[in-house]
């Protein structure tokens, strides 16, 4: 079955210029429609739809909403939704080659796998075991006593050459260690190399874990990607000859366009299309000039978000909204107290 | 912790009717401003809406609103908030639904 969708909704991409990119459904754009905000309609037309889930990624399109919904969705993910990271690091010791700043800001970046939701934000210099974890780091290198003679493999002839995130060692304060029963708090990956180390070469180091985000510093960031694409739209507009069928396939990403076997007639194929990467080869051979339209579907967002967090990829969408909610909310709240002053009073001013 | 500025500014020059007021949200940024103005200006009463983060080094947004008929534009910025709000309620619902009817495709990535 061929999808075919309202122009309004289609952005147009021609060989060197896209057009139709901003969105027209205001009121008062198109003469005598009705283009008001509800909520039925809204409701009718949006569609989400989830793709494909795994352990670290998932794929979902969302139909039917203005891209600065969308983006901000995405925006939200990247840089609002919290996360826990180490935020402070006290060396007592680090006999290392690598510097304390370059390893404390190493440190910094090792995803850990507690749940946000059950921390707190440290709003002021008060640490509690509601808003800091502690872990502890300490390793030192030794000398393999058995060590083959002409070795020259560092796991043969030392104990304890790499410092790894597996190594940090939680300690527990509180009610932490009742709250975090089930899922001891760790990092996600336990064999990311912090440092190398050799004989008589040791660290010792305090480690304060916390909750952030991530327009704060990117280590709070919850994903590894968030992004969308919009819905590549491919229509042929008059049968491609035969002879030619081959070299328009080979046009577009693998699998978008299908030629029957007998009769070599060309059609797009329909679930496949949103693998196409719109590279618009096709405008540029002058033999398929007007045998094709390319565009994209401008309301139909094609997420997909990576995980490098606690969070499973599945519940990263439904924290953005929860956060996105909350700011409305406190706007809202905000705005509403402005509501209530008396009309005469001096409204509070902004300088300009 | 020092004093919050408040979060939401009437600026200076708007009218007292507040037909036409900039408001300055503060600890906000393109996230909800180009949101903001999308459902502000799905409202057939507002002749007109924009916003701006004016600077970097400035943690705020401004948001311009310019309503027809001498109406408030505090009370159309209030009520594109709750269909803001109403409008992630619903995609959540509709997430959630598609989530725990499962059909999508399950596979193991390593990590």
């Amino acid at each position: 079955m061929v999808e075919s969708y309202d122009s309004r909704r289609l952005v147009g991409i021609r060989a060197e210029r896209v057009t139709d990119v901003s969105s027209r459904d205001f009121p008062g754009h198109y003469p005598g429609e009705d283009h008001s905000w509800s909520l039925e309609k809204f409701r009718e037309n949006l569609t989400v739809k989830i793709r494909r889930v795994s352990n670290r990624s998932i794929e979902f399109d969302l139909v039917g909403v203005d891209a600065s919904i969308a983006n901000a969705f995405r925006r939200i993910m990247i840089a609002e939704v919290p996360t826990i990271c180490i935020e402070n690091v006290y060396v007592y010791n680090n006999t290392t080659v690598v510097a304390d700043e370059i390893l404390a800001q190493r440190i910094g970046l090792i995803p850990l796998n507690v749940d946000p939701k059950e921390m707190a934000m440290k709003l002021d210099n008060e640490s509690t075991d509601q808003n800091t974890i502690v872990f502890t780091l300490k390793l030192e290198c030794t000398r393999k006593k058995d060590a083959p003679k002409d070795s020259t493999v560092p796991s043969e002839l030392y104990n304890d050459h790499e410092l790894l995130s597996g190594h940090l060692v939680w300690d527990p304060a509180g009610e932490q260690a009742e709250v975090f029963r089930n899922n001891p708090p760790a990092p996600t990956n336990p064999n990311i190399v912090l440092a190398k180390l050799r004989p008589g070469q040791s660290v010792d180091i305090l480690l304060h874990a916390m909750k952030g985000v991530g327009k704060d510093h990117a280590k709070f960031s919850p994903v590894a990607t968030a992004s969308y694409r919009l819905l590549p739209n491919i229509v042929i507009k008059k049968p491609i000859p035969p002879h030619l069928a081959e070299k328009f396939q080979k046009c577009f990403s693998p699998g978008v366009i299908r030629i029957d076997p007998q009769t070599k007639a060309v059609t797009v194929d329909e679930e496949n299309k949103r693998k196409d990467t719109v590279s618009r080869e096709v405008l540029r051979h002058p033999e398929f000039e007007g045998y094709v339209e390319l565009s994209r579907v401008r309301d139909y967002f094609l997420f997909n978000v990576e995980s490098e967090s606690a969070h499973p990829p599945q519940r990263l969408f439904l924290e953005a909204i929860a956060v996105m909610r909350e700011k409305l909310t406190n706007i809202r709240r905000a705005a509403e107290a402005l509501l209530d002053q008396p009309p005469d009073a001096d409204v509070v001013m902004a300088d300009p | 912790m020092a004093d919050l500025p408040p979060k939401v500014t009437i600026m200076k020059g708007a009218t007292p009717d507040l037909s036409a007021a900039t408001y300055q949200i503060h600890d906000e940024s393109h996230t909800i401003g180009n949101a903001l103005r999308w459902m502000i200006m799905k409202n057939p009463k507002v002749e007109f809406c924009g916003y701006s983060a004016p600077h970097p080094s400035e943690n705020v947004i401004q948001v311009r609103i310019q309503m027809y008929d001498n109406l408030s534009s505090l009370s159309a910025l209030i009520t594109a908030l709750a269909d803001l709000d109403a409008l992630c309620e619903t995609i959540e619902t509709t997430y959630r639904a598609d989530l725990s009817a499962g059909k999508f495709e399950r596979w193991d990535e390593e990590s």
